[in-house]
């Protein structure tokens, strides 16, 4: 939280791809940041833009949704409207204040373990440089 | 129309005296069983009124402060077989093809009077008027641009979209690309900067709610903001819930907004709630090329989606 040194990122990963990208990391014993907690969504799709305010809003530093690549969403389509939602959502967020670093978007596919650490290290370095997140009460 | 914003009392009269005799004719051959309108209330200003006879609908008015929309009251009607009608203009029109684009109400119960619009003005701005400049404005059409509606400066739509009939000629339409400059502004600033604008924005928020009730997009059976189970918003009146319930309320009708302006126009402490709408609207234009986010299509644009869409991996 805004209080302690290490940043917190929330994390909501599909089910199908980014969730067991970052189990294939996990198995393969690579060194990752601890910063991220998962939650674990069906779908990318399912990510409700609230879900990312209300993270926000009970302190995360950062926000990470991680889906499957575009086309290989094991719903044909649902990573598609997601992108949409979220880039639309991004630039909403920047709008209001809130730094857009906090907030990325990553496909992480189910074999993709070097790439899933890759994401959390990476992110968590930019959002650390932010330093804790003003916390929306504050910061509004 | 925004260029020549010209009031026409005359045109309305006209308009006014056959929509009397239409809404008459419907109402007493049995066409419909109720006729949605506006009439002249206590003060002069009109008010939303349901002529049910033929008696009743010489009650019905038409003149430039008709600026209530309609369309949210046949929500009141989903049930039962009565056939309603209703009046709208450009603005009006838009907000009823809202409603049947989002599959809230029978086309087939619907009968639609179209007028055409010549421009409408703030009904607060003309009350507050002396009596003089009040007649001047109302009946002489001599009134400055900035006594119309907000909606009316950007507005591109003012003959009726939906129309079973339409009274009175077809205004020229001047379509061009929507122009947002408070957007603008706003998005020139720091991000320091914006949030304390939007700070000072929310504290004046009182909740009470009549943006949401008057936005012809937020039509759901049960509103997400008065659920408890999950209790999206919270109901202490702190700055980071007043956020969400703006955050929430512009992004849920994102890609679907009419741009009407009429949550800014009821709001009763004048949040300038359009900065937020006018935001989605520009960036759903400039990342999806939807050229006029703001006319109902049979696919809102968060409906749907191309493989070209720019990827937001690559931002990072």
């Amino acid at each position: 939280m805004a209080t302690s040194q290490e940043p917190v990122i929330v994390g909501f990963l599909c089910n199908w791809c980014s969730y067991a990208g970052a189990d294939s990391a996990g198995t393969g014993r690579m060194v990752q940041p601890t910063n991220v907690r998962i939650i674990r969504v069906p779908c990318s799709g399912r990510v409700n833009p609230r879900f990312i305010l209300r993270a926000f809003q009970r302190g995360a530093d950062g926000v990470l949704v991680s889906g499957c690549h575009p086309n290989d969403c094991h719903y044909s389509t649902g990573n598609f409207f997601a992108r949409r939602r979220l880039l639309l959502l991004k630039r909403y967020l920047e709008y209001l204040g809130i730094e857009p670093a906090r907030f990325e978007t990553h496909w992480v596919s189910a074999s993709e373990g070097q790439k899933w650490a890759e994401v959390v290290r990476s992110m968590a370095e930019r959002v650390k440089a932010l330093g804790p997140s003003p916390k929306l009460p504050s910061l509004l | 129309m925004p260029k020549s914003l010209a009031l026409d009392p005359k045109k309305m009269k006209e308009a006014e005296a056959a929509l009397r005799t239409q809404a008459a004719k419907l109402l007493s051959e049995g066409t419909v069983t109720v006729f949605l309108g506006h009439e002249e209330g206590w003060d002069g200003l009109p008010v939303p009124f349901f002529a049910t006879t033929p008696e009743e609908a010489k009650r019905l008015v038409w003149n430039p402060l008709v600026a209530f929309n309609l369309a949210k009251y046949l929500l009141d009607r989903l049930t039962g077989e009565e056939k309603v009608g209703i009046v709208v203009n450009g603005c009006g029109s838009l907000a009823l093809d809202r409603l049947l684009k989002d599959r809230r109400f029978p086309r087939e119960r619907l009968f639609v009077v179209g007028i055409p619009c010549t421009g409408l003005l703030d009904p607060d701005k003309v009350l507050a008027l002396p009596d003089e400049a009040r007649q001047a404005a109302l009946e002489g059409g001599k009134a400055e641009p900035g006594l119309f509606l907000k909606r009316c400066g950007w507005c591109d739509a003012p003959n009726p979209v939906v129309a079973d009939v339409v009274l009175g000629e077809k205004v020229p339409e001047e379509a061009g690309p929507q122009q947002y400059p408070r957007v603008e502004e706003i998005e020139k600033m720091s991000p320091a900067e914006r949030a304390a604008h939007f700070k000072t924005l929310y504290e004046k928020c009182i909740r009470c709610f009549a943006c949401r009730n008057v936005c012809p997009a937020c039509s759901c059976r049960e509103c997400s903001l008065d659920q408890w189970e999950p209790l999206w918003l919270g109901k202490a009146t702190v700055p980071s819930e007043q956020l969400m319930y703006h955050f929430i309320r512009a992004f849920d009708v994102a890609g679907r907004c009419i741009r009407c302006g009429e949550c800014e126009r009821v709001c009763s402490v004048g949040v300038p709630l359009m900065e937020l709408n006018d935001k989605l609207m520009k960036d759903i234009t400039e990342l999806f090329g939807v050229q006029r986010p703001h006319v109902p299509a049979d696919v809102e644009p968060l409906g749907q989606w191309t493989e070209g869409d720019a990827d937001l991996e690559a931002a990072h």
